[in-house]
């Protein structure tokens, strides 16, 4: 037999055994370590009598102890079901037993946990996605530090010039493997009458190469599709549209699409996952940038260096960082604006322009309006949710400790039976969890047709919404992350509480139950109170959005919009020489006025929609004096078909022609900055100079009553507006005002049928305009609605939370009001003593919550409109509907308690 | 590697089985013989054992005290885990071979 003297030290296949021992489930540790351990002290004892207990052999032994863990891994389900299982198992018993608690508890989560949920989809996929794009965290969007020297069509977002895109393409830009360019357009498919829309995406020839977007079928484009002049240019569709226009076609490669009288090549399909480089929006057809003036017909988009249209991307190089990249691209920038200046260039931006510099910014999560518009008011009902969650996990944990007095009996015997504390705590926590579980698999299902909704509320006719909500791991994170929460929420306390207690005094102390005592009662008064409080902050929030909303809609706007359609003529097929154009607008006008059942039509930008401004002033002071002024362009009758009232002077009329000085009329805030007030008629101002035009004189020969010109929120400001029959170059195509008599039926297809008679090929589509102001008020519509869903939602878990409480305390306090009753107490007073006492909880969180709404509405101050966020007649309300669920809660339990009979309450003193 | 009471056995557990039955008891020795890593094997006598074709024991204190060392565990095959092998050994024909003798003390092998 071996000698002890022979055997090594160190084994460190032994030691390996112990560590890997540590994760085979407790019970049969001990075995498991112990077959181990022999098999590989045997070896070991073999090999040292044989005398070959040299190194290959030792590290053979480490070999075969490593080999355990595979085994020890393997036994890991029997820990479940030792102890998780057993758990589990009992859980679920309980839970079924108690089917009315299970289905309130896992419904009221899966509301909370699905709105969560829903609003967290939301924010995903606007905030935190990246694009569906190869390594978007490489992407830089090279663009204009400030817009500041940018003059003429300019779009909300910094933007660039198509000479200016083709000087940066042109140029060396070390910092990126690969630059784009690309910018959104509409064009219409229909070849005559009414308009149907197709959102284009204009880009240069590297976009999808660039982005590593690969066609789905067919081909992409690459920079031999977008050469200058191209004449027969590709389209590459989205997926959508394939699968919308040519049912999902593999065969559609090579066949036509006709725009604009152009029968285009469609040359591949773009993957499903893509939707553009815009978060929100979706694009249907896309075209290399050459193909624009040829679609949209004698368009100077790419030639004139004052259309401000295109976004400007690049994929940095590996190791590059965005600073280094900006480095370069400002190094290289005075170049750039030197060579992209157009030759009309108003003289007095020439000095900011040709300063313009460019920057590189991270742009993997692609760009979005909807992003900044809607980011504050998601993070803001995603706090709103959180908190209504709050307040169903305040009801649940309520159940749960009432529910515990009814199990302390058993708990206490399984205590008394030798289960340990953290046993039991496991135990219940369990059944929460599998609460938790279930609702939030319920949540997720109901959160996705939810999300879907939100997203179809943000969706407008003219703007459809596009969000990819495929759940993805951000959501299955929050979700499972929320109901961890919830579960702790609502399970550890009464778990904690629950098992706190002396199993031997809970034995003795009969039916009555322990969890009856004042403590108890204490946790669960104070959790009523935290839900009246989070209820009032929440129902205040939701008083404060409805009120804001409802000043936007009553909010004076100057003008009436009720009943006005507007239509979007279109007339660029017909290819009028240009000075045949206004005669043709004032001819299709005049038919459209004369058609029976109208009241009056009339030409002009679009209020809210369309701006454009200038720098103005009065003629006799100079430029310096100037200020910036709103501009519009409008005909005869645009004033009386919506019904802005011409307070002095005239409307424009067929004395104002071309040759004729320049007629303008102004608002009443124009005269009161320029003329204090002053009648205007008469005077004249200067307009600057423009890409366009040269300086300008104007006299004004009307004045005119205030009217919104931006959105609903803004102040009245200064407008000039100019006769649109004096203002050379003049598109084709016009927005008519029209208000008639008919409904809105009968005008649309009375107007299509005047233009069809004109000409079939002119194009048309309609919109009514009071719903289009509303659009513009939509993100106040979704706060206003979510927070009073969510407002009704707590008032309804607070007076559930309530009743529950009183019920239980009129419960407990049966032999107290027993006696009161025996003692001659009224039943009036009985009553009372329930009803004062939800009464007083209602107070006692009122008192708590006042200081809350005032440091939580602050943070929505900048969403409403027309109040404060401490607005005194929100508050009062909110304060007096938590007192008014008092009393609904209160009702019945007090009507019980005078039920009482005090025969036999007292029967079981 | 399937062992359920219906399904087949695996080509593994079939090997397994068989150098029970050719005597080779313990762990390792199965696991040299076999030549089938230890992360394999050990699972699968586990799996072989709740499926109820083998059984486990610890061999006589008196064996491992004289050594000393702790006692190892030996692995033996049941009725029905016989039947089973005999089944499998039909589908994996390769495997029938004659019986060899029984050998306690098997050479370690190095893996």
């Amino acid at each position: 037999m071996a000698d002890l003297k022979q055997r090594p030290r160190f084994r460190f296949w032994l030691w390996l055994i112990r560590i890997i021992g540590v994760i085979v489930p407790r019970k049969i540790r001990a075995d498991w370590q112990h077959e181990w351990e022999a098999e590989l002290q045997h070896r070991e004892l073999l090999l040292a009598d044989w005398d070959r207990l040299n190194w290959s052999n030792k590290l053979d032994l480490l070999g075969r102890s490593t080999s355990a863990f595979w085994d020890a891994l393997w036994l890991q389900p029997k820990r479940l079901e030792d102890e998780m299982f057993q758990d589990l198992r009992f859980g679920v018993r309980m839970l079924l037993k108690n089917k009315s608690f299970t289905t309130v508890a896992i419904l009221s989560l899966a509301l909370g946990i699905g709105a969560n949920t829903a609003i967290f989809q939301l924010i995903d996929a606007v905030r935190l996605r990246t694009l569906p794009v190869k390594a978007p965290q490489e992407l830089a969007e090279i663009r204009m530090a400030t817009m500041k020297g940018a003059r003429g069509g300019i779009s909300d977002r910094p933007t660039v010039t198509n000479k200016i895109w083709e000087q940066i393409r042109d140029r060396q830009q070390p910092a990126f493997s690969g630059i784009f360019a690309w910018g959104t357009d509409s064009a219409n498919l229909a070849p005559g009458g009414e308009v149907r829309p197709a959102r284009m995406l204009y880009v240069s020839g590297d976009f999808f190469n660039t982005l590593g977007v690969p066609p789905a079928l067919g081909r992409v484009f690459t920079t031999a599709d977008d050469q200058r002049g191209c004449a027969a240019p590709g389209l590459v569709l989205s997926h959508e549209f394939w699968q919308r226009e040519y049912a999902g076609d593999i065969n559609v490669i090579g066949r036509k699409l006709t725009l604009s009288d152009h029968p285009l090549e469609i040359v591949g399909v773009a993957p499903a996952t893509f939707f553009g480089m815009e978060v929100g929006r979706s694009f249907d057809l896309a075209l290399p940038l050459c193909a624009n003036p040829l679609v949209r017909g004698n368009s100077r988009m790419l030639d004139s260096g004052i259309n401000w249209w295109l976004t400007v991307n690049g994929r940095l190089k590996p190791g590059t960082s965005f600073a280094q990249a900006t480095t370069q691209t400002q190094a290289i920038s005075p170049g750039i604006f030197e060579a992209a200046l157009p030759a009309n260039y108003p003289p007095v931006s020439v000095k900011d322009y040709l300063a313009s510099k460019l920057i590189a910014v991270p742009a993997g999560s692609g760009i979005s309006d909807l992003r900044e518009k809607y980011e504050q008011s998601l993070w803001l009902l995603l706090a709103i949710g959180g908190l209504v969650l709050l307040i169903a996990c305040g009801n649940l944990a309520n159940l749960l400790l009432a529910r515990a007095s009814a199990r302390e009996r058993e708990l206490a015997t399984r205590q008394a039976l030798g289960a340990s504390r953290g046993r039991l705590v496991r135990q219940l926590l369990v059944e929460s969890l599998l609460l938790a579980a279930v609702g939030a698999a319920l949540g997720a299902g109901l959160a996705q047709a939810l999300s879907r909704l939100l997203v179809s509320f943000l969706s407008t006719a003219n703007n459809p919404v596009f969000l990819d909500l495929a759940p993805n791991w951000h959501v299955l994170g929050f979700t499972s992350g929320l109901t961890v929460l919830t579960c702790l929420l609502f399970g550890l306390a009464p778990a904690i509480r629950v098992t706190r207690m002396e199993p031997g005094i809970v034995m003795k102390a009969g039916g009555r139950g322990m969890t009856a005592s004042r403590g108890r009662f204490t946790l669960r008064r104070a959790l009523v109170v935290a839900q009246v409080a989070s209820s009032l902050v929440l129902v205040a929030g939701a008083l404060l959005f409805s009120r804001s909303l409802s000043n936007l809609l009553t909010v004076e706007t100057g003008f009436h919009e009720e009943g006005v359609l507007i239509a979007g003529v279109n007339f660029q097929r017909l290819n009028l020489p240009p000075d045949r154009i206004q005669p043709f607008k004032d001819e299709f006008l005049d038919r459209i006025r004369a058609t029976p059942g109208m009241e009056s039509a009339g030409m002009g930008m679009v209020p809210f929609r369309d701006s454009g401004g200038n720098t103005v002033w009065m003629d006799g002071s100079d430029a310096s004096q100037g200020k910036e002024i709103s501009r519009s362009r409008v005909s005869p009758d645009y004033f009386k078909t919506l019904q802005i009232p011409l307070l002095s002077g005239r409307d424009f009329d067929a004395r104002d022609k071309v040759g004729a000085p320049n007629a303008a009329i102004v608002n009443q805030a124009f005269a009161q900055l320029f003329l204090n007030g002053a009648n205007p008629v008469g005077r004249r101002f200067w307009v600057e100079a423009t890409p366009g035009d040269s300086e300008k004189l104007y006299e004004i020969v009307g004045l005119v009553r205030d009217t919104k010109y931006g959105d609903l929120r803004e102040e009245f400001g200064p407008i000039v507006y100019d006769n649109a029959a004096q203002v050379s170059g003049s598109g084709p195509g016009a927005n008519v005002f029209i208000r008639s008599r008919l409904t809105q039926a009968e005008a649309v297809s009375a107007v299509t049928r005047v233009l069809n008679e004109i000409n079939p090929a002119i194009t048309v589509s309609f919109q009514e305009f009071k719903p289009m102001i509303e659009a513009t008020i939509l993100r106040e519509r979704l706060m206003a609605t979510l927070s009073a869903f969510f407002g009704l939602l707590a008032l309804l878990l607070a007076c559930i939370g309530m009743y529950g409480i009183l019920t239980y305390g009129v419960a407990s306090r049966t032999n107290e009001i027993g006696i009161r009753m025996a003692l001659g107490a009224a039943r009036r007073s009985v009553f009372w003593l329930i009803l004062r006492e939800a009464l007083l909880l209602v107070i006692t969180g009122v008192v708590v919550g006042l200081p809350m709404i005032f440091a939580v509405t602050r943070l929505a101050s900048t969403l409403l409109f027309g109040l404060t966020p401490t607005d005194p007649i929100s508050l009062l309300l909110a304060a007096l509907l938590m007192l008014a669920v008092a009393m609904v809660a209160g009702y019945l339990p007090s009507r019980r308690a005078t039920r009482v009979d005090p025969l036999v309450a007292l029967r079981y003193e | 590697m399937g062992t359920g009471g219906k399904g087949f056995l695996s080509y593994a557990a079939t090997v397994i089985l068989q150098s029970v039955r050719s005597g080779y008891l313990y762990g390792f020795d199965i696991i040299d013989i076999t030549g089938l890593p230890g992360g394999t094997v050990y699972p699968a006598l586990r799996r072989l054992e709740e499926a109820g074709f083998l059984t486990s024991r610890w061999e006589h204190p008196k064996i491992s005290q004289a050594e000393p060392r702790p006692a190892r565990k030996y692995y033996e095959l049941t009725r029905a885990g016989r039947e089973a092998l005999a089944d499998a050994l039909k589908r994996y024909r390769i495997l029938e071979q004659p019986r060899g003798k029984k050998v306690r003390q098997p050479k370690p092998s190095r893996a």
